[in-house]
């Protein structure tokens, strides 16, 4: 499956079996969109920023939806959240957190900052199958996504 | 004259009378007869007069009857001397007589001029008669005066006796004592209370001059006040009197004697007597024995002393108001301490204290005392304030109404504690507290991070290695995997016992029988396999949080089901009773009880069942984590509540909830 006008998934993990578990779910998914990871707050905003090793645009381009993990080092998912929405060019990415955590303070915050959604993480593989295919299908092929002059 | 004696019988100088002139014999006897019967009749008048003198008293004159008699005697012996002279001229005799006659008569007639006024005032038969009539009535009416005025005295008589014993009675009575002395401070009354007040002392007096005897006065008007045993500041009251100063009064202890006898305390007046011109008479004291009252001044000025011992040291602001709660009638010294202004001040400007109370929570603080002085119950707010130098205090402010019999707010009584040492450890606690959760919580996420990969990479090895792994390793990998997900139930299980005691979780006013009901909707599936009844009695509506009752009831119920009996069809039963009968009022208490006809447990285990992770049972035969139970506990004291059970094996179990729907 694939949705070629729209961006890569960018995906914000700092755990690296985290982020090999997402690959394989992704694959079982059957999602070949492009799919990018970065490993916290602070390489998220290089990569939208274009700053460090991401400052070629073809290292860093624009993605279609950001799948945000909570608890990072350096700078985490709500800090990070923040710079996004108050950076007038970054503001309008659609942004889903995708965490371990169910924590309602979390979720709270989540939402006044102005996620797009919150997405909870289940223990099995199916169910990771599961909810990336539920993700990919809503904002890849149902939802349309704001367009800038990011590119 | 010699010669006229010497011749006196002589009769030879003179013829006798019927030889002198012519005399007939009828004209000499007529003389003769005639003089000797006058002689005859003067002899007897004087005889029968002196008789009357000598036989009856009270004769008025007798001298002058005496001098009559002799006047008619002589006269009469003049007569017989002339008869006579007929034969035997006794001239001489004759003349003495006469001359004799002459002068007595003359005295008769000398004693009689002077008798004559009285003679006159003399009254007649008829005047004495009368005389008499009047003496008798002046005698019957001054007999009559004389009884009326026997009457008249035995009347005033009787008066005087019963206002005596109208006095004496109210004299016996009084309960103070009288003394009256006159002016030479001897004692001439007293009554019964006097003698009680100094008798002992007397006793003792006796005792202690005992072998001196002293003169037992026989009654006590006859001692003087000094052995009267009259104490010293007594006798200088009376002397004062007795010389006229001004009344006034004293009080004195009355030491006992010996140590046997009660000290007593005596109030003493006395006052000057003085008759109608203004004489000292004497002197009343009027004694009063103020024993009970000292007694009570003494207890009073104790339980006042202890008051402010009490007020003063205690580190808490004790403070007495008005009823509108708009002034102090006492502040205790600790104000000074707390509020940084003196008990003075406030006393002065009463709306100092509202003036230190943050800005912020000064109307909510006003509206509570306002409220309280309506509706007369006791206040009880918390409130921080600013000390003049800035500091913050946070006090504790109760007050309790004082009220009278018709319920009339007489003034208030209050205490402010502060509570900023115990504001701040409690923060520090809640902090702690919160900390901790946020641990437990983190802690927990933590945990389950690496369990989920195990989870799911074991997932993948499974998949990956379906092929090359053998029956063992298949159950090795499948026993990982139940391992894992029991740990992740546990963490589950910890982290919602974690969560209970967070702050987010707001209190609403929650309908127990929406719960139930929602509760056994979503256990329904279950309810119908093991065929189980569950009888819903009517229930309150707590303040609380919707999801931990939810849980709660959720974890009773399916704990109910999960330990049934297996020879009967489950039973579950909840209802509830209000601990206050009547109309629902702020402070009622509901009492519910969830009972089922399981399996029951042993009495002894009643503690351990609420107790984390532990468990009666083999997991085998009933899995759970063990801290359903615990959880259940914790929910119900994070509510105020009190949570307990009892049961027994074979026949079931009932859980006690008690809710208090203030909390």
């Amino acid at each position: 499956m694939k949705a070629p006008d729209k961006g890569p998934i960018l995906m914000v993990d700092d755990d690296a079996e985290d982020r090999l578990l997402l690959s394989e779910a992704l694959k079982r998914a059957g999602i070949e969109q492009d799919v990018r990871f970065v490993e916290d707050g602070v390489e998220l905003l290089e990569y939208l920023r274009r700053e460090g090793r991401f400052a070629l645009p073809s290292s860093s381009p624009r993605p279609g939806i950001i799948l945000l993990d909570l608890n990072m080092p350096r700078k985490n998912g709500i800090e990070v959240l923040q710079d996004i929405r108050e950076d007038p060019d970054l503001k309008l990415l659609p942004v889903i957190a995708l965490t371990t955590s169910n924590r309602s303070d979390d979720i709270h915050r989540m939402y006044e900052l102005g996620v797009n959604s919150f997405v909870t993480k289940r223990g099995s593989m199916d169910e990771l199958v599961m909810v990336l295919k539920n993700i990919w299908n809503f904002w890849y092929q149902t939802a349309t996504l704001p367009v800038e002059g990011y590119q | 004259m010699w010669e006229y004696f010497y011749k006196f019988f002589d009769t030879t100088d003179f013829p006798p009378r019927w030889y002198c002139g012519y005399w007939s014999d009828f004209e000499g006897w007529l003389h003769i007869t005639s003089d000797i019967a006058t002689f005859g009749a003067y002899t007897t008048i004087p005889c029968v007069l002196l008789y009357f003198l000598f036989r009856v008293k009270f004769i008025p004159f007798p001298g002058l009857i005496g001098l009559f008699s002799a006047f008619i005697f002589s006269c009469g012996s003049v007569h017989l001397v002339e008869a006579i002279i007929f034969w035997s001229p006794i001239y001489r005799l004759s003349g003495l007589l006469k001359f004799t006659t002459a002068v007595v008569s003359w005295v008769t007639v000398i004693a009689l001029i002077p008798i004559v006024p009285r003679v006159l005032r003399l009254r007649t038969p008829e005047e004495l008669e009368r005389e008499i009539e009047q003496r008798k009535a002046a005698e019957l009416k001054l007999q009559e005066l004389n009884r009326n005025l026997e009457d008249r005295v035995a009347e005033q008589t009787e008066t005087l006796r019963e206002q005596a014993t109208l006095l004496s009675c109210i004299l016996d009575s009084l309960p103070e004592g009288v003394l009256v002395v006159d002016t030479q401070g001897m004692v001439m009354q007293t009554n019964p209370a006097v003698n009680r007040f100094f008798d002992s002392r007397l006793n003792g007096h006796s005792q202690e001059t005992n072998g001196h005897q002293p003169p037992a006065p026989p009654q006590n008007r006859s001692r003087s006040s000094g052995e009267w045993g009259l104490p010293a500041e007594q006798m200088d009251l009376l002397n004062s009197a007795l010389h006229g100063e001004r009344v006034h009064e004293i009080e004195y202890l009355l030491k006992g004697c010996n140590g046997t006898v009660q000290e007593r305390w005596l109030h003493s007046n006395a006052q000057t007597m003085r008759d109608e011109q203004g004489e000292i008479r004497g002197a009343v004291a009027v004694i009063q024995d103020v024993t009970p009252r000292k007694l009570a001044e003494e207890k009073l000025r104790h339980s006042e002393e202890r008051f402010r011992e009490l007020a003063e040291k205690i580190l808490d602001v004790f403070w007495v108001l008005s009823p509108d709660l708009k002034s102090f009638e006492y502040i205790s010294p600790a104000i000074s301490r707390i509020w940084g202004v003196s008990a003075e001040v406030l006393v002065s400007e009463p709306q100092r204290w509202k003036e230190s109370i943050n800005q912020e929570e000064r109307e909510s603080i006003e509206t509570a005392l306002e409220e309280g002085c309506q509706s007369k119950s006791e206040i009880d707010v918390v409130y921080s304030i600013r000390q003049p130098g800035g500091q913050l205090r946070w006090i504790r402010d109760r007050r309790f109404p004082i009220l009278d019999e018709s319920s009339e707010l007489l003034r208030w009584v209050g205490v402010a504690h502060d509570l900023t040492d115990l504001k701040e450890s409690q923060d520090e606690l809640e902090r702690s507290n919160q900390e901790l959760e946020e641990f437990a919580y983190v802690a927990s996420h933590d945990l389950k991070e690496p369990l989920r990969k195990v989870w799911a990479f074991s997932d993948l090895l499974s998949e990956a290695a379906k092929d090359q792994l053998t029956g063992s390793s298949t159950q090795y990998l499948e026993s990982i995997k139940s391992a894992v997900q029991r740990m992740d139930t546990l963490i589950t299980d910890l982290l919602q016992l974690a969560q209970i005691g967070r702050k987010a979780n707001k209190f609403n006013l929650v309908d127990l029988n929406e719960i139930v009901e929602e509760v056994l909707q979503d256990l329904d599936n279950r309810i119908q396999e093991c065929n189980a009844h569950v009888r819903v009695e009517p229930l309150p509506s707590i303040p609380g949080v919707r999801t931990q009752l939810y849980q709660l009831f959720q974890n009773l119920i399916s704990n109910a089901l999960k330990y049934r009996a297996t020879d009967k069809d489950p039973m579950i039963l909840i209802q509830c009773h209000s601990l206050i009968q009547g109309e629902e009022t702020p402070h009622q208490k509901y009492h519910i009880d969830v009972q089922d006809n399981g399996i029951g447990f042993e009495e002894k285990y009643e503690e351990r069942i609420f107790r984390i992770f532990q468990r009666l049972h083999r997991r085998q035969d009933y899995p759970g984590t063990g801290i359903g139970l615990a959880l259940c506990r914790k929910i119900v004291e994070r509510h105020g509540g009190t949570i307990t059970a009892n049961g027994t094996p074979g026949e079931g179990a009932t859980f006690h909830i008690i809710f208090n729907s203030n909390s």
